[in-house]
C-alpha cells in the first residue's frame, strides 16, 4: 500500500510541471489589445510621446541574433547576424524611409544628371570615425572601388556600371555610369554598401579576413565595445554620432546575443533576459502569441517586404504548359495559407510585386480575381488539357522543395498538398536541410516545384529581377528557367529609367506579363515582425530591418 | 607507481592513431554530406560566379578533397588546428574561448550526478523496497527516458519563465553582468537549470549501479562476517558494501563523461550556454570543416584522456589491477 501512495505522489508532482507549462505566459490569455489588421503584421501603432531627448537617453537594450556573427563588417556579407550587428556600428550614403523614398545618411544630398549617368553626392561635414579620424570622400572612393565594387554580395552587379568614381574634395564625390541605372541609389544603403575607413582598411591586407572585422571602427550611432564569443557582442553609444544633437543614439548600450534555436530565443524574451526578437528570429506563431501580451508590443512592417513563391520548373512536363499553370493556381486556397499558417497577420498575394512595395505595385492586377480559387473549375480545365485520372484518381505527380527549418513552409506545404489532392495531383513534400536545398534547387535543378523566401529589398531590380529574366542563368537566379523577352524587355526599361515615377509604369506591365504566363505562384504576403519588451519605443520609419536604432529608447526601463 | 605511468604513457601513445583516424573519419563525414560552405558564408543573397570561385580558391576549397585533408592533418601535427572563414578567427582561439563552459557544465553536471547517484543509490538500498528505494526507481526511470531538450523546455518554463527564480539560459546576466564572488554566484545560479536535466540521465545510471551493488554487497560474506563481529549496519554499509560498490561507479562515471562531451550540443542549444557544443552545432550547420574537424579532435581528446584517468583511479582503489 505505502508503494502505491508514493507513486501516485510523484505522478502528481510530474502532472503539475506539465500543466504550468501550458498556457505559456500566465497574462496572455485575459487581455486582447486592438491592433490595425492587415498587411504589416497587427502593428501596434506607437506615437512619440513628447518630451525632451535627454528624457530618452540611457538604458541598455538586448537583441536576439538568430546564429552568431561571421563578421562585423557588413559590407561584404548578406548573413543577418552581421548586418543587424554591423549596421549599428557602421552606415551607408543613404537610407529609406517606410515608402522607400531615400533619406539621407552619410551623404546629405546629392544630385543626378538628367541622363541619369552622372550622380554627385554631397557628404555630410564633420562626421568622425569612431576613432576620432575624420570621414572623407577619399573613405567613399576607396569603399567603392576596393569593396563595394568586388565583394558587395548585392551591389557589385550595379558597380560593373560605374566607370568612374572621382573625388571632387573632401565632401563630394561623383559616379559616373556606363548606362542608366534606377536601382543604384536602393543600394548605397549600409546593408548593401557600408562604407568602410580606408585609413584602417587601406593597409593592404585582405577584407574578407581582416582582423579589423571583429575589432570594427566605423561611423554608425553604436561603437563596438567587446565580443564574447558564442554569447554577445557589445556595442556602447557613439558619443559623437551625427545625430548627437538630436540626442541620439538614445541608448547608453545595445548587447547583440547570439541564440541558436527559435526557442530559446523566445523563452528568452519571456524570461526578461532579450528586450527585442526581430523578424529574423521570430516564428509568426510565437508573435500571434505573444504580440497583445502586456509584457511586449508587436511592431510590423520592420522588414522589406518578403514573400512566399511557389515556384515551377518549366522545363518539366506538363508544368511546361502555361494552361496547366492557369489551372492549378485556381485549385489553391492561399486565403486559407494566410488564415492557417500566418493567422490573418500576412497579406493574399495580387501580383507577383507585393503590395507593400507601393512605388512600384499598380493595384491593377488581382490574381484572385484573374484566377479564383475553384476545384471545379481547376478539374475542369486539366480534364480539357487531356490530363486525365488514372484508377487511382490521380492525374500526374510532381514534387516540391523547401527548406526544413522553417515551420511556415512546411505547413504551407501541407496545405498545397491537400489542395492538389482534390484536384488529382499528388504533391510530393521534399523538405531539406537549407544548405542542401540551396543546392538541389539552384545547382543540380533537381526539382518539379519549390517554395521559397524571397526578399525584394524594397526594389523589384534588386530583389525580384533575379527570378525573372532570360539571362540570369547563373547561382541562385531564375531556377525555373523562365525566359520572355517581352519582361525582358521591361526589365531593363525597368532598371535604366529613373526615378519611381519614371520607373513605375514599366513594372506594372509587367505585373500584367507575369499574371500572365505564372511562372511561380506567390502564396503570401509575409508578415515582417518584431516583438520589444514593453517599454522599449521601436524604430518609427524604416522598412529596412538594419537602420534607424539610434532612434530606439526606454519610455520605462525595465 | 612505475608501472602505472608505463602503462599509461603507452596508452596515450596508442590513442595518437586513434586520433588520427578521428580526425579523418570527422573529415570525410562532412565532406560527404551535401551542401557547401560558400552558400552558408553568403547568407540569403544570390552571389555571382566570379565571387564564388573567389572565395573557394581563398580557402582553399577548389582543390581536391584529398589534398585538403592532407594539407589539415600536417597543420594539426604543428598544433594549427586551421582558420574558420565562418567565424573569420583562428580555430585554436574559437575553441579555447568555448572549452571552459563546456567543462565547468559537463564537470559541475557529472558531479551532481555522481553525487547524487552514490548518496540516493546507498540510501535506497538500506531498505530495498522501501519508501525510499521505489520513489527514486521511480524517479531514476523517469529521469533516464525523458528526452533532455523536453525536460530542459519544461523546467525552463516553470522555473524561469512562470516563477522568475532562475534564469532562462546563458551563462550569466548580460543585463547586470558580476564579478569576483557575485560573478560565481551569478554562473551557479545560471548553471542550475542546465546542470540538473544534463545530470538527470547519468544520475539514473548511476544510482541504479550504486543501488545494486550495495544491496549486492550488503548480502556477501565480509558483510556478515563483519555483522557476525558486531560491527553497525551503517557501518557496514558505507565502509564495507559502498566501498565495493564504487569500483564500477568509477568505470561509469569516465563512460558518462565520453557519452556526456557529446550530450552538450542538445543541452548548449537549449540553455543557450556559450560552450563546444553549440560552436559544433553552428558548424556543422555552415559546413565550417575547420571547426567541425577541432572540435571534434578536442572531444575525442577529452574523452580518451577521461579514460585514461579512469584506469589510474581504478588502480589506486583495487590495488589488485596495479599488481
Amino acid at each position: 500500500m505505502k508503494r502505491y501512495r508514493w507513486i501516485g505522489a510523484l505522478l502528481a508532482m510530474v502532472l503539475a510541471v506539465a500543466a504550468c507549462s501550458g498556457g505559456g505566459g500566465g497574462a496572455s490569455s485575459t487581455t486582447s489589445t486592438t491592433s490595425a489588421s492587415g498587411n504589416e503584421g497587427g502593428v501596434t501603432s506607437t506615437t512619440v510621446e513628447p518630451g525632451g531627448a535627454e528624457d530618452r537617453r540611457g538604458g541598455t537594450m538586448i537583441q536576439a541574433l538568430s546564429g552568431e556573427p561571421a563578421s562585423l563588417n557588413p559590407a561584404i556579407t548578406t548573413s543577418t547576424a552581421d548586418l543587424y550587428t554591423g549596421c549599428k556600428i557602421f552606415e551607408g550614403l543613404v537610407r529609406f524611409d517606410k515608402e522607400y523614398n531615400i533619406l539621407p545618411s552619410l551623404a546629405e544630398s546629392w544630385e543626378i544628371s538628367d541622363d541619369g549617368l552622372h550622380y554627385t553626392f554631397h557628404l555630410r561635414q564633420g562626421v568622425t570615425w569612431h576613432d576620432g579620424q575624420s570621414f572623407t570622400a577619399e573613405d567613399v572612393a576607396w569603399t567603392f572601388e576596393n569593396v563595394t565594387s568586388q565583394y558587395g554580395p548585392r551591389s557589385a552587379a550595379a558597380f560593373t556600371r560605374v566607370s568612374e568614381i572621382t573625388v571632387v574634395d573632401d565632401h563630394t564625390i561623383e559616379l559616373t555610369l556606363t548606362e542608366p541605372y534606377g536601382s543604384l541609389m536602393s543600394l548605397l544603403t549600409c546593408s548593401a554598401s557600408a562604407i568602410l575607413p580606408k585609413h584602417i582598411y587601406g593597409d593592404g591586407a585582405d577584407i574578407l579576413t581582416h582582423p579589423r572585422n571583429n575589432d570594427p571602427v566605423g561611423t554608425g550611432p553604436f561603437k563596438f565595445d567587446s565580443w564574447e564569443r558564442g554569447t554577445a557582442v557589445t556595442l556602447v553609444r557613439n558619443e559623437n554620432y551625427w545625430r548627437a544633437d538630436e540626442g541620439m543614439p538614445y541608448l547608453d548600450r545595445i548587447i547583440m546575443r547570439s541564440f541558436d534555436s527559435a526557442q530559446a530565443t523566445i523563452q528568452a524574451l519571456e524570461a526578461g533576459e532579450v528586450d527585442v526578437v526581430t523578424d529574423y528570429s521570430l516564428d509568426v506563431a510565437s508573435y500571434n502569441r505573444l504580440k497583445d501580451d502586456p509584457r511586449f508590443t508587436g511592431v510590423g512592417g520592420t522588414n522589406n517586404p518578403i514573400g512566399h513563391y511557389w515556384i515551377f520548373n518549366l522545363e518539366r512536363e506538363p508544368l511546361n504548359d502555361v494552361a496547366v499553370r492557369q489551372a492549378l493556381v485556381k485549385a489553391i486556397n492561399v486565403a486559407l495559407v494566410n488564415d492557417k499558417v500566418y493567422f490573418g497577420l500576412g497579406g493574399v498575394p495580387k501580383s507577383h510585386i507585393d503590395t507593400r512595395l507601393g512605388w512600384a505595385h499598380s493595384g491593377e492586377v488581382d490574381l484572385q480575381q484573374l484566377y479564383p480559387y475553384s476545384v471545379e473549375q481547376a478539374n475542369a480545365e486539366l480534364d480539357a488539357l487531356g490530363l486525365t485520372r488514372d484508377a487511382n484518381g490521380l492525374r500526374f505527380t510532381i514534387d516540391l522543395v523547401y527548406f526544413i527549418e522553417t515551420s511556415e513552409l512546411e505547413e504551407t506545404a501541407q496545405i498545397l498538398r491537400e489542395n492538389l489532392r482534390e484536384i488529382g495531383v499528388d504533391l510530393q513534400l521534399r523538405p531539406l536541410e537549407q544548405n542542401v536545398a540551396q543546392n538541389v534547387i539552384w545547382s543540380d535543378e533537381d526539382f518539379d516545384t519549390f517554395l521559397i523566401r524571397f526578399n525584394s529589398f524594397g526594389d523589384v531590380e534588386v530583389g525580384l529581377r533575379r527570378l525573372y529574366h532570360c539571362d540570369a542563368t547563373g547561382p541562385f537566379t531564375n531556377p525555373g528557367h523562365y525566359c520572355s523577352e517581352e519582361v525582358d524587355r521591361l526589365l531593363e526599361q525597368g532598371a535604366a529609367a529613373s526615378g519611381p515615377e519614371g520607373r513605375a509604369p514599366y513594372y506594372h506591365e509587367l505585373e500584367k506579363v507575369l499574371a500572365r504566363d505564372l511562372p511561380n505562384i506567390p502564396v503570401i504576403e509575409r508578415p515582417a515582425a518584431d516583438l520589444l519588451r514593453k517599454g522599449l519605443v521601436p524604430r518609427q520609419n524604416s522598412p529596412d530591418a538594419y537602420d534607424g536604432w539610434e532612434e530606439v529608447y526606454w519610455e520605462q526601463q525595465p | 607507481m612505475n608501472s602505472v605511468l608505463r602503462y599509461s604513457l603507452g596508452r596515450a601513445a596508442q590513442s595518437i592513431p586513434l586520433l588520427l583516424v578521428v580526425v579523418c573519419a570527422a573529415f570525410a563525414l562532412v565532406k560527404a554530406a551535401p551542401g557547401d560552405p560558400v552558400t552558408a558564408l553568403a547568407g540569403d543573397f544570390p552571389i555571382s560566379e566570379e565571387y564564388r570561385l573567389e572565395v573557394e580558391s581563398r580557402y582553399g576549397l577548389d582543390q581536391p578533397w584529398p589534398v585538403q585533408l592532407l594539407k589539415y592533418l600536417g597543420s594539426v601535427v604543428r598544433g594549427d588546428l586551421g582558420f574558420s572563414f565562418m567565424n573569420n578567427e583562428d580555430v585554436s582561439t574559437l575553441i579555447w574561448q568555448r572549452l571552459g563552459p563546456t567543462v565547468l557544465l559537463t564537470g559541475g553536471a557529472m558531479l551532481l550526478a555522481s553525487i547524487g547517484g552514490v548518496v540516493v543509490g546507498t540510501l535506497a538500498a538500506r531498505r530495498p523496497g522501501g519508501v525510499v528505494d521505489v520513489s527514486s526507481q521511480l524517479a531514476a526511470f523517469a529521469a533516464y527516458a525523458m528526452p533532455v531538450f523536453w525536460l530542459g523546455q519544461l523546467l525552463i518554463m516553470l522555473f524561469a519563465i512562470k516563477l522568475g527564480w532562475l534564469p532562462a539560459g546563458g551563462m550569466r546576466s548580460l543585463r547586470d553582468p558580476k564579478t569576483g564572488f557575485e560573478g560565481v554566484l551569478q554562473v551557479g545560479k545560471h548553471m542550475i537549470l542546465p546542470a540538473v536535466v544534463f545530470a538527470a540521465r547519468y544520475f539514473a545510471i548511476t544510482m541504479r549501479v550504486v543501488r545494486d551493488g550495495v544491496i549486492g554487497g550488503m548480502d556477501s560474506d565480509y558483510s556478515i562476517a563483519a555483522r557476525a563481529r558486531g560491527v553497525r549496519e551503517r557501518r557496514i554499509l558505507v565502509s564495507h558494501a559502498l566501498r565495493n560498490a564504487m569500483l564500477p561507479v568509477v568505470t561509469i562515471l569516465s563512460l558518462n563523461l565520453g557519452f556526456a562531451m557529446s550530450g552538450t550540443v542538445l543541452i548548449e542549444t537549449v540553455y543557450n550556454w556559450p560552450g563546444l557544443g553549440r560552436l559544433l552545432f553552428d558548424a556543422i550547420g555552415s559546413r565550417d570543416y575547420p571547426v567541425v574537424a577541432g572540435v571534434f579532435i578536442v572531444l575525442t581528446s577529452a574523452v580518451v584522456v577521461i579514460n585514461l584517468i579512469a584506469d589510474i583511479l581504478y588502480g589506486v582503489l583495487d590495488p589488485r589491477v596495479t599488481e
